[in-house]
């Protein structure tokens, strides 16, 4: 699975993180690389930091919202 | 507001759009010498009921797009129980008119990758993206107004 190892790292720092809630994490591998206000300055240090390389941005929420969909979308994962 | 105001078509709010690589892939792509792939047109279906917008699997396979985030999602085939999917950084451009003219292109935006083809559209744009806009629907008079 693509990002595993962030997606990991975010839910193990998830309490540590907790005073930085509604800003955007930037973790590679097992390292939490900076915080940020908005989702656009985020990704834009990721690329900026590690080009292409696999990276996760991600809005530090301790309840994880639910999104909705109006429809069933089928699979979701780029090949 | 600048705005435009277009038909209804049979499967509601439909309008022309393109999905671009964001600026900061953009970048990476060229200081790595890779090719920046074109903009992928497509028709895009306006979604009140869709929190985050959704673009083709498809288009973003076109794109070359990776992963580089999650959301935890309801649809009416999951249930109670919400599916964690993937997501991606895309900017979305509103095209419009007899002429496909650009009215305005999205700051880079978090998208979910599905599978859209079934319903004849390329995207479903979301709240995520109209929160920034006034939609308004006028079913008695056949057209929509988009104003950004």
């Amino acid at each position: 699975m693509a990002l595993e190892k962030e997606l990991a790292t975010y839910t193990e720092k998830l309490p540590s993180m907790a005073n930085n809630e509604g800003k955007f994490v930037l973790i590679h591998g097992d390292k939490i690389v900076d915080f940020f206000v908005t989702y656009d300055d985020a990704i834009k240090a990721g690329y900026q930091t590690f080009g292409t390389n696999p990276f996760l941005v991600k809005r530090i929420q301790t309840t994880e919202p639910i999104l909705f969909m109006s429809r069933s979308l089928g699979p979701s994962r780029v090949a | 507001m600048p705005h435009f105001t277009i038909p209804i078509s049979p499967q509601g709010a439909v309008l022309d759009a393109a999905v671009l690589v964001g600026d900061a892939r953009r970048a990476a792509l060229q200081k790595e010498n890779l090719t920046v792939p074109d903009p992928q047109m497509i028709r895009a279906l306006i979604d009140t009921g869709a929190s985050i917008s959704a673009i083709e699997r498809k288009v973003l396979e076109n794109l070359g797009l990776q992963q580089t985030g999650e959301a935890e999602i309801n649809t009416p085939s999951t249930g109670a129980t919400p599916v964690k999917i993937p997501t991606y950084d895309v900017k979305i451009a509103i095209l419009a008119g007899r002429k496909g003219d650009l009215h305005f292109i999205s700051e880079t935006v978090q998208v979910t990758g599905s599978d859209l083809t079934q319903f004849g559209f390329g995207a479903l744009i979301g709240t995520d993206i109209l929160k920034k806009c006034v939609f308004h629907y006028n079913g008695a008079d056949g057209h929509f107004t988009l104003a950004y």
